[in-house]
């Protein structure tokens, strides 16, 4: 908001269809590479992370909370990687790739270390396993092939229904809000002012 | 993609009654033909002759074939001369070829290891029924992946599903809505409707 800021900002914001052609489709590919390679890169990471399989306790709360900080963070980082963006519109898509995945294997994590720990669910989990279940819970398709049958892993589940419900409609709108108020602040005279049809 | 449109679009309102009833009736025969097309190629290709090698050449291919698709209708649909009715066509082309290639390899993958699934060698029908119970996110779980590999493709598909869904249905609105807009131009304040 305040000008300073706006003048130490290296690159100004355009919309994609202001650049040239040749210009948007570098970007497009570029963006498109960029979405594939991080989102496979988080999958593969999910892969390789080590898990301890220790009881559950207060570490479980501390990594959990880690966890959580680390989400934070994360979608932080993502908005103001959009607010800073020359394209801020592929930017909060490209934000969008990378905080779903995020979510849905942060879930997983979470599954597997609960399965491992005290077991809780229909069937002991692998990493597949987990990661197929938080994606059943996360698409609303809810097979009912594996289930939480303990009360702390229904209540884990339930928070992973409501949280992403929120994070469908709460984080993603953000990402595109703080897109659009990045291109309105470069222009606040120019065309700031016509919204709305 | 910009200024290229070769054709200036024409809001159906301008056309003659008569026009538009065969503009309509064409777009919406064209994509009744792909669709009846693909169908009966996957209830006749020899699908349940097929080996590891085979389903994974299947799956690499069926995805380059849907990204290429999916490119060519969104190029098609900034084109056309009616980007309302060609959003729909590219939509029922679309649609039907990312569950029908989904379909086919659950299906392929169920006659490899008839454990991949919860129900035993699934038919074309079984297979089928299944991906769609995916897409509309019923999910009865009367069939459900058992194998690794068969959950792994499912929550493949659960993810694109999102993208269809979200992402599908909204690129080709938003760029026949561009294209009706004429050209590249795009209104600056057209933020989420």
């Amino acid at each position: 908001m305040s000008t300073p800021s706006s003048a130490s900002r290296p690159v100004q914001a355009h919309r994609l269809t202001e650049v040239s052609p040749a210009e948007r489709r570098r970007a497009l590919t570029r963006a498109l590479i960029s979405m594939v390679v991080t989102f496979f890169a988080v999958i593969a990471l999910y892969y390789v992370v080590p898990l301890s399989t220790r009881e559950l306790g207060v570490r479980s709360l501390v990594r959990l909370g880690v966890g959580l900080a680390l989400f934070v963070g994360i979608l932080v980082w993502l908005v103001r990687g959009i607010l800073r963006s020359d394209l801020p519109e592929l930017r909060a898509a490209q934000a969008v790739v990378v905080a779903v995945p995020v979510f849905l294997t942060g879930y997983a994590v979470l599954y597997y270390v609960l399965s491992r720990e005290g077991g809780g669910f229909t069937e002991p989990l692998t990493r597949t396993s987990a990661l197929y279940f938080a994606v059943v819970v996360f698409g609303s398709v809810g097979f009912g092939d594996i289930t939480p049958t303990s009360d702390l892993n229904r209540i884990v589940v339930m928070s992973q229904v409501l949280a992403g419900l929120a994070f469908i409609a709460v984080a993603i709108r953000i990402f595109f809000a703080a897109s659009r108020l990045r291109l309105n602040r470069d222009r606040p005279a120019s065309d700031g002012g016509q919204r709305g049809e | 993609m910009a200024n290229s449109g070769p054709v200036a679009p024409a809001p159906l309102h301008d056309l003659t009654r008569a026009q538009r009833r065969r503009v309509i009736a064409l777009g919406l025969l064209r994509a009744l033909a792909a669709a009846a097309a693909l169908l009966a190629l996957y209830f006749l290709a020899p699908l349940d002759r097929v080996t590891a090698l085979s389903l994974l050449i299947f799956m690499v291919v069926g995805l380059l074939i849907l990204a290429g698709v999916t490119a060519f209708q969104v190029v098609a649909i900034v084109r056309s001369a009616h980007p309302g009715i060609r959003a729909v066509e590219a939509l029922a082309t679309t649609v039907p070829l990312f569950l029908l290639l989904f379909s086919a390899t659950y299906f392929m993958m169920s006659h490899i290891d008839n454990d991949s699934f919860t129900t035993h060698a699934l038919t074309r029908i079984d297979s089928l029924y299944f991906t769609v119970t995916v897409l509309s996110t019923v999910g009865f779980g009367d069939i459900s992946p058992a194998s690794q590999g068969a959950r792994l493709l499912v929550t493949a598909q659960m993810v694109l599903n999102l993208v269809v869904l979200g992402a599908g249905v909204r690129l080709l609105a938003g760029a026949a809505k561009r294209a009706r807009r004429g050209g590249g131009q795009t209104d600056p304040s057209s933020p989420s409707e």
